[in-house]
Formats: structure tokens, C-alpha cells, sequence
């Protein structure tokens, strides 16, 4: 007798076209949608909106004045030029190296490629003051690049952006190049096309959607650029984000602040656009292109294989072996003088010790990557349903677009509003600890829905219906089907979100509390102050704060092995 | 007046203004097999997911033995779809897959019936094999096991052989039309092949255009 001959009084329960039945899942959904919209509303876009305002109030009325007088200065239009230039420049440099890197790392097919792939994607996870520090041990005058004199150019900043940004161009390129027919080309061959001529004319036409959409992330994240920025920037190069810092930390200028924070909530909103509609064309175009298909290396291949070695040693290595190095040498030669100074708080020069800061910043990761990855998760729960209401699609393209916001808008942006809102009634954190979690869940925010949803979306709708039809309920369906096919990407952007967090500087450096400082930013203070012992321990910090998140990152790779996508 | 079994009754599908399916009614008797025969597009696999509680119906409505189930989610119906290419669950082997629907039996129950359902669909001692070590037409077999697992009260199957190839089709449409009516469930089979549809069911039913346009005994 089957379950449900037998349960036959259980069917009538249903009241026949009761309502409740065919909406019980929808409370679930709401529910799932509510939380993080309200997370980012109070913990966001109020204190976004409350910066904003600040720039058009003064205290009485509302007024034009700020901005006025901020957007007549020509320091301003200076910093705007600038921002706009290393923005420019280090996309240009980023696509310039990363798209034979995506040929070479992709496309075709040698041993020790794995390695190589590894290596590139390394600088991306790693935090902003480690990759300032390391480019600042480099071309520091005393460093073996010294005599360039490039410490606090333009120059050296771009560097710092591509090496950031190289492997957001590689993989997105990558994957897609890996995916299109080799069979083209070699079409375009036999009709007579030489290999420039075939690849200007056939495989980059193919590319662009990719390259387009990596281009403008990239341009996205170098204009929010804030760490490397101040780091290596010096008096001389500065952007709109080092600038609010400025005037808000040294010159305690809050409305000039507010109003330089509107202008790069513009530049950031234009790009997130461009950004966002460039995305879509590039899943459009993944969705067409095949399995992935390697080459053997050619003759062809050969400029590109000799970039690419150029990039990953020149660039990419370079500055991680020479901040490890010089974190080595102390003033009685090579040893771990520096490491063991880490203990003490630098002669008073910090309230508490690097070790003690690096505990700090564990514990606010942990909380940060917990808040990130419950609300992503939940997010992309939602984001992957296709509900059947127009009502519901379009609040499901609200929410898309609304949770990359933080992307863009910068981390500075985040913590200077936290400041001016969360510190009185009815919400006063200002002196609790929590705040720097949240801000950092903030941040993290995006990585983690970018990195579960497509694996999400990837779950064909209809196993979902398979085990709904095996009489297995949504919540059922979500914990036996959804998650097992998840973890993959659940390792990820747990990886991700520690990852994140443990480097996140923009935000904390406005909300760490003396008493409770975190690595970057104690690394940041130790880097800032002259004095031998002092940069040797900022660099010891910084090479501990790499091998932290190296280790994270290389963890969660392990537990979401084998996915390979483009961003 | 009551009927035993399914009931479908002016069932209308639409796909915003697009009407995939257009006030069909129809009943299945217990034990019965109904084949709905169509070209692509005809609207038999909307009708299907119509019934299975997939797609919310327009107008029209669907009962069991009298009660009404038109606004009853799919996991309460009792009524199993088996999928034109298995949607086997890859995280899971052969036995996990088929046991998926009897997860409330106990442990050895359960594994009782999983090995009875692998003697059935002739996979027998294939229990631990991963799904993607399976050729179509078994992994097929076991899109049929697990369906069966549950004794549902109606068996769904969308164009369950089309994805084989015409020799292994036609040497499984004998076997699948002795499994199902030995299992005695009722059961709709849709199909875009007219021999298949006459060799399987007792009576077949010719959708186009989202109609149902007559019902002949096989």
C-alpha cells in the first residue's frame, strides 16, 4: 500500500484550494529577501544617503556651498583628473598584460600551467597594504629598484593597480577563450589570414565581451583603489578616496569630506553601470561558448608566452620576494629580528602588539565572514528562483543591481558613514567593536554572491522539481539537492569573505578603535613612521598578514577545487 | 459524482500571454495508462508539469479521488514526474538516488525496497555506482526505480526514452510498459511517437495547439 493510499486523509487536509498551500513557500522567500535588504539599508545605504546629505546641509539649511566650494577648488579637479588617469592607466596596463596572460593560461596547454594559474590569482585576494608595502620595499630609495626613483609616482601606483587587477583580466578572458571553437581560426587560416589577422579579425571580436566586462571591473576597482593608494601615493598622487581620508582624518574637514564622497559616489555609480551591463553581454556570451578546449604551444604562441613569463616574474613576484627578503634583514644581518619584534608594541609607537592586532583581526573576520556568507547566501538563494509575477522579477533585478552596490561604492565611502550615523540614537555603536564586522560584511558582501550565485543558477531547475515531485518539501529540496551541488562554491566565497576581511583596510582604518587596532591597520601605522625597526616590522606584519590570507584562500580553493570561472 | 483516480478538468497553462495549454480535461484511472501523443510544442510536457504542480494552472483544476489538489504544492501530490533525461541527482549514486523519495522508512526498509526497485529495473548490484558512470539507457532505468520507490498514486513520464537511441528505445518500451502496469499506478506517458504511444497505453490521447483533440483505446 503506498504512503499515499494510506495517507489518504492526509490529502484532504489540504483544504481543497486553500490558499496557504500554493503561497507556503513564499513567506520563506520573503523572509530570505527581507533580512539582507534590511541589513543593507541600515548598515548601508543610510549611512551612504547620511553622507550624502551632509554634504548639502550645513548644520541649518540646506545649501549648495559644500559642493560649490569643493567642485571650484583646483586641488579637487587635480584629485578627480588623477583618480581618472591611474583609474585609465591601470585598466589599460591590466588588459595589456592579462589578455595574453588569459591566452597563455588558458588557452593553451603545457606543465606547471596549474602553478602558474595559481600564482596569478594570488595578488588579487591579497590585502592592500601588503601589496603597498611590498611595491614600497621594492622602489623604496633603499630598495633594489631605488635608483628608478619611483617611490610615490604615478608609475608606481599603476604598478600596484595592475598587479591587483592582472588576474581579474586572465580568468575572465581566460575561461572564455578557453570555451571558443579553434576550429575558427584555423578557418580563417585557410581562407588566408595570417595569425595577427585572424586573431584581430576572428579570436578578439570573440573575446570582447569578456574583455569589455573585465575592463570595467577593473576600472571599478582602481578608481575605489584606497590602501595601495596611501601607501604608495605619497604626498604626491593621491585619488578621491585618499582625499576624503585626508580631509577627514588630518584636516577634520567632514563637509569638504561629504562633498568629495558624492563625487566618487558618481564616478563609482557610472562605472558599476558600465560594469553591470558589460557583464551581462559576457554571461550571454559564456552561456555559448563550449567546453573547453587547449592547445599545444605554437611558434605563434611565443610573444605571449614571453610576456606572460616577463608579468608573473617582473610584476608579480618580484615585490612579494623582495617585501619576504627584506622582512629578513634586521640591523645584524639576515634573521628573524623583525618577526620577534612583533610581540612588543614598537616602543609605544602602537597601543597593543602586532600579534595582539592579529588576533584582533581574526576574531572580526570570523564574525565579518559569518554576517557575509549567511546574508549572501541568503541573497542568492533568492536571486537564483525565477518567480512567476512580474511584481517578483522585478524586485529580484532591484535586488541584483542593489547588492553590487557596495562593489563599487568605496570602502571608505562605508566607514567615514558609519561614522556620522551609527553613533547616537537609535543606534549607537560607535564604540562598539562590532561595527568593523559588519563594515567588512559590507564589503565582502558582493564577492559572495558573485562567487554562490552562478554555481546556484548552475542547478538545473529541474532537479529541484525531481525532488519535489518525490514528495520532498522546499526546505528538504534546499538541504538534499541545492547545498551538496553548492559546496563548491560555498568553499569559495567562505575563502573569499575571511579573505576579504582579514585584509579590509578603507573601511577599518576609519572605525578600529585605538584600543583595538587590526593587522592592516597597524601595518599601515608601522609603514607611516620612520625608523628602521618600524619598517622592518611593517614588513614582517605584512608578510604575516599574506601567509594568512594565502592560507585561507588556498584552503577554500582546495575545498571548491576544480571550478574554474570568469568573474 | 466522485471519480476514482485523476481528474483534469478545462486545465489551462499559459506562459504570460502565450497559452501553451487550452482547457483540456481528462481522467486516468488507477492502474490505467494514458499516452498523450504530440509534436514538439504541442503542450503535453506544460500539461504534464500542469498536473505534477510545476506550472500554476490558469484555470481549471486537477482532483484525485474527489479532492481538489489544484492549489496543493507538488511534494504533497503523491504524483512522481520522471524527466525526458532522468535529472538523477549527481551528488548521490544509484541507491541514493532511488531511495531519495523513501527517506521517512527506516534504514532497512528503505534499503530493502532500493534493492528490490535495482532486481526490477534489471541494475541489480548497481547500488554504488556514481551517476556519471551510468550509460543513458541506465541511467534511464534508474530514473525509473527511483520514480517507483515511493509508490506514487500517479506516475508522470515525460518522454522518458527519446534521449536513446531507436534500438535501445524500442527494446525499453516493452520492458517500461511491464513495469509500470506492474506496479499498478495510474500513469500518463507522454510521447511524440505514435507506435510508442499504442504499444504502451490503453488509451491514447492526441494533443496540438495546447487541445486535446480526441482520446482513442489503444
Amino acid at each position: 500500500m503506498s504512503r499515499y493510499q494510506r495517507s489518504g486523509a492526509g490529502a484532504t487536509t489540504t483544504r481543497p484550494g486553500s490558499l496557504w498551500a500554493a503561497a507556503s513557500f513564499k513567506p520563506v522567500w520573503a523572509i530570505a529577501a527581507l533580512i539582507p535588504l534590511a541589513f543593507l539599508a541600515v548598515f548601508f545605504v543610510w549611512p551612504v544617503l547620511a553622507l550624502v546629505t551632509r554634504g548639502f546641509y550645513d548644520s541649518e539649511s540646506w545649501t549648495l556651498t559644500n559642493v560649490a566650494e569643493v567642485l571650484g577648488s583646483a586641488r579637487t579637479w587635480r584629485i578627480i583628473r588623477q583618480t581618472l588617469t591611474l583609474a585609465v592607466l591601470g585598466t589599460l596596463g591590466s588588459l595589456a598584460l592579462g589578455v595574453p596572460g588569459a591566452y597563455v593560461l588558458y588557452r593553451l596547454s603545457f606543465r606547471g600551467q596549474k602553478l602558474l594559474r595559481a600564482i596569478a590569482t594570488v595578488p588579487f585576494v591579497l590585502p592592500s597594504v601588503v601589496v603597498g608595502v611590498a611595491f614600497r620595499s621594492l622602489l623604496a630609495d633603499s630598495g633594489p629598484l631605488g635608483f628608478l626613483k619611483l617611490d610615490g609616482t604615478l608609475v608606481a601606483v599603476v604598478a600596484a593597480l595592475v598587479f591587483f587587477n592582472y588576474s581579474v583580466v586572465v580568468r575572465s578572458v581566460g575561461v572564455l577563450w578557453a570555451g571558443l571553437d579553434p576550429r575558427q581560426v584555423e578557418a580563417a587560416a585557410t581562407l588566408g589570414a595570417p595569425p595577427p589577422r585572424a586573431f584581430l579579425t576572428v579570436t578578439l571580436p570573440a573575446l570582447a565581451p569578456a574583455i569589455a566586462s573585465a575592463a570595467a571591473l577593473v576600472f571599478l576597482f582602481c578608481a575605489s583603489a584606497f590602501g595601495v593608494v596611501l601607501i604608495l601615493g605619497g604626498s604626491r598622487t593621491g585619488t578621491v578616496e585618499t582625499e576624503i581620508w585626508y580631509q577627514t582624518t588630518a584636516l577634520l574637514n567632514l563637509p569638504a569630506a561629504a562633498a568629495l564622497s558624492i563625487v566618487q559616489l558618481v564616478i563609482v555609480v557610472a562605472s558599476l553601470w558600465l560594469s553591470n551591463t558589460a557583464r551581462a553581454r559576457q554571461e550571454r556570451a559564456l552561456r555559448l561558448a563550449g567546453s573547453p578546449k587547449q592547445l599545444p604551444i605554437t611558434k605563434t604562441g611565443i610573444p605571449a608566452i614571453c610576456c606572460t613569463a616577463l608579468t608573473v616574474a617582473g610584476l608579480l613576484l618580484a615585490p612579494l620576494l623582495t617585501l619576504v627578503w627584506r622582512s629578513l634583514q634586521t640591523r645584524t644581518g639576515l634573521g628573524f629580528g623583525n618577526y620577534a619584534l612583533l610581540a612588543t608594541n614598537a616602543n609605544g609607537n602602537l597601543s597593543v602588539s602586532v600579534w595582539r592586532a592579529a588576533a584582533n583581526s581574526l576574531v572580526t573576520g570570523v564574525v565579518a565572514m559569518l554576517l557575509a556568507v549567511v546574508l549572501g547566501g541568503c541573497v542568492s538563494f533568492v536571486l537564483s528562483r525565477t518567480p512567476v509575477s512580474r511584481w517578483g522579477r522585478t524586485l529580484l533585478r532591484f535586488t541584483d543591481s542593489v547588492f553590487m552596490l557596495p562593489l563599487g561604492v568605496s570602502a571608505v565611502t562605508v566607514g567615514f558613514g558609519f561614522l556620522i550615523t551609527l553613533n547616537r540614537p537609535p543606534l549607537d555603536l560607535r564604540t562598539s567593536w562590532i561595527l568593523i564586522p559588519i563594515a567588512q560584511a559590507i564589503v565582502a558582501l558582493p564577492l559572495v554572491v558573485r562567487t554562490l550565485l552562478p554555481t546556484w543558477r548552475a542547478i538545473d531547475p529541474r532537479l529541484r522539481e525531481a525532488a519535489a515531485t518525490l514528495g520532498a518539501s522546499p526546505g528538504r529540496v534546499l538541504a538534499t539537492v541545492e547545498l551538496p551541488l553548492l559546496s563548491r562554491g560555498l568553499g569559495l566565497a567562505v575563502g573569499f569573505a575571511f579573505a576579504t576581511s582579514l585584509g579590509e583596510f578603507g573601511a577599518t582604518s576609519f572605525l578600529a578603535r585605538p584600543d583595538r587596532p587590526t593587522l592592516p591597520v597597524v601595518v599601515y601605522k608601522l609603514i607611516s613612521r620612520p625608523g628602521v625597526d618600524n619598517l622592518g616590522m611593517a614588513l614582517a606584519a605584512a608578510v604575516v598578514l599574506a601567509l594568512a590570507t594565502a592560507i585561507v584562500m588556498a584552503l577554500a580553493e582546495l575545498l571548491g577545487r576544480g571550478e574554474e570561472r570568469g568573474w | 459524482m466522485m471519480t476514482y483516480g485523476l481528474e483534469v478538468e478545462r486545465a489551462t497553462v499559459r506562459y504570460g500571454t502565450f497559452t501553451a495549454v487550452d482547457e483540456v480535461s481528462l481522467s486516468v484511472a488507477p492502474g490505467e495508462i494514458l499516452a498523450l501523443q504530440g509534436e514538439s510544442g504541442s503542450g503535453k510536457s506544460s500539461l504534464l508539469r500542469g498536473i505534477a504542480g510545476l506550472e500554476p494552472l490558469a484555470s481549471g483544476s486537477i482532483r484525485w479521488n474527489g479532492t481538489d489538489l489544484t492549489h496543493t504544492p507538488t511534494h504533497l501530490r503523491g504524483f512522481v514526474l520522471m524527466f525526458q533525461d532522468g535529472q538523477l541527482f549527481p551528488h548521490l549514486d544509484v541507491a541514493g538516488n532511488i531511495a531519495y523519495g523513501i527517506s521517512q522508512l527506516p534504514r532497512r526498509e528503505r534499503e530493502a525496497r532500493t534493492a528490490e526497485l535495482l532486481v526490477l529495473v534489471g541494475l541489480e548490484g548497481y547500488g554504488k555506482r556514481r551517476i556519471t558512470e551510468l550509460s543513458g539507457g541506465q541511467a534511464q532505468r534508474v530514473a525509473l526505480a527511483r520514480s517507483l520507490a515511493p509508490q506514487p498514486r500517479m506516475l508522470l513520464l515525460d518522454e522518458p526514452l527519446s534521449s536513446l537511441d531507436k534500438g535501445l528505445r524500442e527494446r525499453l518500451v516493452g520492458e517500461l510498459g511491464t513495469i509500470i502496469r506492474g506496479s499498478g499506478t495510474a500513469s500518463i506517458y507522454v510521447t511524440h511517437d505514435e507506435d510508442e504511444a499504442f504499444t504502451l497505453a490503453d488509451r491514447v490521447g492526441v494533443l496540438k495547439d495546447g487541445r486535446l483533440l480526441r482520446v482513442t483505446t489503444a
